[in-house]
């Protein structure tokens, strides 16, 4: 464009003037994207233990960076030929006249002097009347940029925080939760938890722990922020502290649980600081297993048969093996040969957690024989090292039936003396055979076989009456009183009902005696019926003997009558409930402080001492816990309303007293003034 | 001449029934004298006079109030009365509360400290809480010591008037008395005691043959610390086994050092022991546990009002019904079961068993004297010792705890209330037992008691009188400074007791049922209880009370009147004659 066109000037002038507010308005809205990206980046800095300065400069970094790449990226937005579309767009009567002009000053050989000129005069008065602020407004960009700058400004001084803490206190006070105390300033803490490779856990780290959660075996790492030096104890055991740049650092293997005291070094340090970090190690636990088939003892006909076993296990980590192990009894009397041996089971992963197998026991294979027995157990072992996390099922036997004894096909194997009842059974099943034949023999036929049965009949009886130490006098009164031998009331019971077999074997001896069948079998079937309720309840008492009350038969009758004598009994002193007795010392002692914990005059050393007292009963008890992390929630309540520190307070108390009265009922109240009353009253009714 | 001889005649008449002098008797009815006064100081002598006023206008001569005369009736004007109050005779008493308050408020009707426990127990503080006008909102009821919270509860009003009865448990963490307020919002509030003792309860065991109930009894007892156990098993006719010191033999004398005594196997019990148990039991005021495991006979069911039994027996064992027992987790089991017939009136179930009909008592308490004997039908509840949070320990250490707690000391001591404002007035009782009285040659010997306050200010003599009951003796002391007072009482015998007494500033107490006392005498008395917002009820009582008939001998000739009418017709006569001019 010539300068001599005169038009030209206040068109440019018009043109720069929008342009520039067009760059205004593209710096406004960067701005208002990018300082709450800067806010948020301090914030998260600054959680991260990250120092204030750092956090500051990243945050203002970030926003100029991006102020900066955006300004330079689009440029384009506020050239002249912008402001002019700028303008057109406001003006649109001017039908691109604006546009023609500006493209004109740029090419002006375009056009005609002439035309230049009118094009340019028209555009200029156009241009005249679109003031810019009707073009590019600005209140809309800056008002946004405005908000967006004090957003920023709200999250980077902490605003938002507290904000947020306040609500979520008045939030539990409205629920009656416990009030939140603020967290120690000046301490950030970082832990993080390796549990053993075996378990293939991963690592779990964790922001200033309240409690630290680990398996056994596990590793700890941790990190506390900040120049600052610190003493760590696990309980009453020092714990090496490194320096690692400007934090704290400390490594710990985790095989029982406990607790961390982290106390700063310094003596002119706040008793505030001090922190107390529960840890709970829960142990890592065997596998389970489990013989669910057969699931219990066998007495086989032959070694014909292949039993199947299926077994399950669990473990809470993982099972890394799993087998049938058998140890094979042959031979009798005081021959017998032991071989042992593995089985593989077939075996179905439900999970890493949860197995199943299955395995098949082939008597015959085995090498079994009459009067052999296999006892067999299923052995398996989680990823632990050594021999921590073996665990072996319960043991079972089938035993294969020797020359002359009785099985029935999979009969439950019974202990010895059970054997008794076998024999009735057999009587039983010899009268029902005779039973169902008698109509088809002579007489004499029938005389005879039921006077065999009557011996054996006998037989068993005496049997059992030697069973019973010797000959029943009166089978009625000994029935009656057998409940005299101070033996215990299940022994008792089941020699009752071996008397009460007794007597009905004695009833069908009598029908023996008949010749009758039909009177004989129904006694002969309750003697089974008494003795199988006698034996299996004696069985059953049996296995519950602990060890050391067995009775060692061979020392029965090997004493002198003149050597018993009178015996004084040493009473052991009781065990009292340490955690009762701790519990109501602590309560106590939270009585005996409650006017000056009302009032806020209490040594915060003194409740940081009680609160670790606490966490010593028992670190791994949710309830200690709970009482040391009251009491710390105590300590730090100083700048909190007398009201709310008598609610930390009686929610302490709570909890204490709860652990105080453990194992103690409460005694009901005693009318001990109108006794002699009731009494006289009692005597007059009678 | 007619008017003359009229007046002639009267004149005549009154004169001759004059000489005559006739007279005749009246019976006649007379107000009924009724007494009013008010019941307590407290209450203003404003609201009888109003009263007085209200039943004057109502019910006129018909009753005449005076406290000259002997009444027939009283009224009693007041929220209280105390039996200091009412008269000796034996006249119905009618009673006039105020008018109840429109306000919202709250009452602490009754309040018992709990009876002491042993160390490391919970004691239970027992309230009843009126509230009026509270509807609707929610009262949060604390029992607390020093500014520490030791047990609440929130309970919200449903009614416009309405009774509370709560219960606070507390467990004393030291050995001795702790003063504890129980307070309802800040409306009202009570001072009460707990006390904890540290004195081990002491329990024989008996077994005349080896018994499965007694000896896991004994071990549940063992265990516990509080109880210090002493033990004889019977083995064999010659053999035993002891622990601790237990007495050679069950004699009157032997059992006295004991609190409680258990008995396993007790029909193995001769006739001697079971004199001596039931002496144990009604004079010392012991408790006797009988434990059997099989079918009750023998010398020891003449301890028991029942001697028949039934026995039951179930496939699956029971869990017995329980107070207490079954919110600690723990539950009392069995299968053989010995439930006694009869007797069970006066008696209290510790153990039942639940049935189609109503609920079979097998563990039962009977009082015997000053003391209780217990029978136990759980035949076999050792076998399921340890299963069900260990039931059967549990419920024994409880019960034989309770029970060793009741039986008293030699001197037993106690006061009214146990915490006081200074200038208040404590009521002192010493109680001997039974054991310490002498009776011989038909006459009752009771030592001689003597009690002392003894303060931080010094030591006071306490007189005490001996009451209806004997060995029983009542004394007042006045409390003058705040502290501690410990009430000491020393029998001649050798029995001491001692119990503390907290005086502390504006002690607050009970307000007592104030209602219900006006409404038992009222009632007992044969009055009537109203308030005075309507006293139409007092009204009809008092309208209703017989006058007395007076009888009245009345002659007529003997008034003034008459005289007067004599000299009227006479001097009426007189005057007409004079007028007519007749002489």
């Amino acid at each position: 464009v010539s300068p001599h066109d005169a038009t030209v000037g206040p068109f440019a002038d018009r043109l720069a003037s929008i342009s520039r507010r067009l760059r205004l308005v593209e710096l406004f809205r960067v701005v208002t994207v990018a300082a709450p990206i800067g806010g948020v980046i301090d914030l998260v800095l600054r959680r991260q233990a990250w120092s204030s300065v750092v956090a500051n400069g990243a945050g203002i970094g970030v926003v100029v960076v991006m102020v900066a790449i955006w300004m330079l990226r689009i440029g384009s937005r506020w050239t002249a030929a912008a402001a002019a579309r700028a303008i057109e767009s406001t003006r649109p009567e001017s039908r691109n006249l604006v546009i023609t002009a500006e493209e004109l000053s740029r090419y002006p050989d375009r056009a005609r002097p002439w035309i230049r000129t009118r094009v340019f005069e028209q555009a200029t008065a156009i241009a005249a009347e679109a003031l810019p602020s009707a073009v590019v407004p600005l209140s809309r960009p800056v008002a946004l940029s405005a908000v967006s700058a004090l957003a920023a400004v709200i999250l980077v001084s902490g605003l938002a925080g507290r904000a947020v803490a306040a609500v979520q206190q008045r939030a539990q006070q409205a629920i009656g939760a416990t009030v939140s105390t603020p967290r120690p300033a000046g301490f950030s803490a970082t832990a993080t938890i390796t549990p053993p490779s075996y378990t293939g856990e991963i690592a779990k780290t964790v922001q200033n722990p309240d409690r630290i959660d680990a398996v056994q075996g596990s590793h700890l790492r941790l990190t506390i922020d900040g120049r600052a030096a610190w003493r760590v104890r696990f309980g009453a055991d020092p714990v090496a502290v490194q320096r690692e740049g400007d934090s704290s650092l400390i490594e710990l293997p985790l095989t029982r649980s406990g607790y961390l005291a982290i106390e700063p070094l310094q003596s002119d340090a706040s008793p505030t600081r001090r922190r107390l970090v529960p840890v709970t190690v829960a142990p890592d636990r065997a596998p389970t297993i489990r013989i669910d088939a057969p699931g219990k003892d066998l007495l086989l006909p032959n070694a014909k048969s292949t039993i199947a076993v299926a077994a399950s296990a669990a473990d809470d980590f993982g099972l890394r093996s799993l087998e049938l192990r058998y140890t094979r009894a042959s031979g009798s009397g005081e021959n017998f040969d032991f071989q042992e041996g593995t089985i593989p089971l077939d075996i179905a992963h439900e999970s890493p957690r949860a197995w199943k197998a299955r395995a098949a026991l082939a008597l015959a294979q085995l090498g079994m024989g009459p009067g052999d027995a296999i006892i067999y157990r299923v052995v398996g072992r989680d990823g632990r090292p050594g021999d921590a996390g073996l665990a072996v099922s319960d043991t079972f036997f089938v035993e294969i039936a020797g020359p002359g004894q009785v099985a029935l096909e999979g009969f439950e194997l019974p202990p010895d003396r059970e054997r008794y009842a076998l024999s009735q059974q057999m009587i039983v099943l010899k009268l029902e055979r005779l039973r169902a034949k008698e109509k088809s023999i002579t007489r004499a036929a029938l005389e005879e076989e039921i006077a065999g049965i009557a011996a054996e009949q006998r037989a068993v009886r005496s049997n059992f009456i030697f069973l019973m130490g010797g000959h029943v006098e009166d089978e009625e009164e000994e029935a009656e009183h057998s409940d005299e031998i101070a033996e215990g009331r299940l022994e008792n019971t089941a020699r009752k009902e071996i008397v009460t077999a007794i007597q009905h074997m004695s009833r069908a001896e009598v029908g023996l005696a008949a010749v009758s069948t039909g009177a004989a079998l129904p006694p002969a079937r309750s003697a089974v019926e008494a003795l199988q309720r006698a034996f299996g309840r004696n069985r059953y008492f049996l296995r519950t003997l602990p060890v050391r009350s067995r009775v060692d038969p061979s020392r029965r009758l090997t004493g002198e009558m003149k050597d018993a004598s009178d015996w004084t009994r040493e009473i052991p002193p009781a065990v009292q409930d340490s955690q009762s007795l701790a519990a109501r010392r602590l309560l106590e002692r939270l009585i005996a402080l409650s006017p000056a914990l009302r009032a806020n005059t209490v040594d915060p050393q003194v409740l940081t001492a009680m609160a670790e007292e606490a966490l010593a009963v028992d670190p791994a008890a949710t309830e200690w816990q709970a009482i040391s992390k009251s009491l710390m929630q105590l300590r730090d309540s100083g700048n909190v309303a007398a009201p709310e520190r008598s609610k930390l307070l009686a929610n302490t108390v709570s909890v204490v007293t709860l652990l105080a009265q453990r194992q103690t009922l409460a005694a009901r109240p005693s009318d001990r003034a109108n006794r002699a009353l009731r009494g006289a009253w009692a005597e007059e009714r009678r | 001449m007619t008017m003359i001889a009229i007046l002639r005649g009267v004149a005549l008449t009154v004169a001759v029934l004059g000489l005559i002098d006739p007279s005749f008797t009246i019976h006649r009815l007379t107000p009924v004298p009724v007494e009013i006064r008010a019941s307590s100081a407290a209450d203003a002598t404003r609201l009888v006079a109003d009263v007085q006023q209200r039943l004057e206008r109502s019910l006129g001569d018909r009753i005449r109030f005076s406290s000259a005369v002997e009444p027939a009736a009283l009224v009693l004007v007041g929220s209280q009365v105390t039996p200091r109050m009412l008269p000796t005779g034996d006249i119905p008493i009618s009673t006039v509360a105020p008018p109840a308050s429109s306000a919202p408020s709250v009452r602490i009707l009754a309040a018992t400290s709990p009876s002491p426990v042993p160390l490391g127990w919970t004691a239970t503080f027992e309230a009843t809480i009126e509230a009026s006008g509270l509807r609707g909102t929610t009262s949060r009821i604390v029992l607390q010591q020093g500014e520490a919270e030791l047990a609440h509860v929130d309970h919200p009003w449903t009614s416009d008037r309405e009774r509370f009865d709560v219960r606070l448990s507390y467990v004393p963490p030291v050995e001795g008395s702790s003063a504890v307020t129980l307070r309802v919002d800040r409306r009202a509030s009570v001072d009460l005691r707990a006390v904890a003792i540290g004195r081990r309860l002491k329990v024989l065991v008996h077994e005349p043959r080896p018994s499965w109930t007694a000896a896991f009894a004994r071990r549940a007892l063992e265990g516990d610390a509080i109880f210090e156990v002493a033990s004889l098993v019977r083995s064999s006719r010659s053999l035993s086994v002891r622990g601790g010191s237990p007495p050679p033999a069950l004699t009157v004398d032997a059992l006295t050092p004991f609190d409680v005594v258990l008995v396993g196997a007790p029909e193995e019990l001769r006739a001697a022991e079971v004199d001596a148990l039931r002496s144990f039991a009604r004079r010392r005021g012991g408790t006797v546990v009988l434990l059997p495991d099989r079918r009750p006979s023998g010398a020891y069911l003449h301890l028991m009002p029942s001697s028949s039994f039934e026995e039951m027996l179930v496939d699956v064992p029971a869990d017995l019904e329980t107070p207490g027992l079954k919110t600690a987790g723990a539950t009392l089991r069995a299968s053989e079961l010995a439930i006694p017939r009869e007797g069970l009136r006066a008696s209290e179930t510790l153990a039942s068993i639940a049935s189609s009909k109503e609920a079979k008592p097998v563990v039962v308490a009977w009082p015997s004297g000053i003391g209780t004997v217990v029978f136990s039908g759980a035949l076999d509840a050792w076998r399921y010792r340890a299963t069900m949070g260990e039931g059967f320990g549990r419920f024994w250490r409880a019960r034989i705890a309770e029970a060793a707690l009741a039986a008293p000391p030699r001197l037993q001591v106690s006061v009214r209330p146990e915490v006081a404002r200074p200038g208040e007035e404590v009521t002192v009782q010493a109680r001997l037992r039974p054991t310490e009285l002498v009776d011989a040659g038909g006459q009752t010997s009771v030592p001689a008691v003597r009690a002392t306050a003894v303060g931080p200010h010094g030591e006071h003599a306490i007189r005490l009188w001996p009451t209806a009951e004997a060995g029983v003796f009542e004394g007042r002391l006045q409390t003058s400074a705040v502290g501690r007072l410990d009430i000491h009482v020393a029998a001649d015998n050798g029995a001491v007791g001692d119990e503390l007494l907290d005086v502390v500033p504006d002690a607050a107490h009970a307000e007592g049922a104030g209602r219900d006392s006006l409404q038992l005498v009222a009632t007992s008395t044969g009055g009537v209880a109203v308030t005075a917002a309507d006293l139409t009820p007092l009204e009809q009582f008092l309208g209703a009370l017989p006058s007395a008939e007076a009888a009245e001998t009345w002659s007529p000739t003997r008034s003034i009147w008459f005289v007067v009418a004599f000299v009227a017709a006479a001097g009426g006569e007189w005057t007409l004659r004079r007028r007519r001019g007749q002489l």
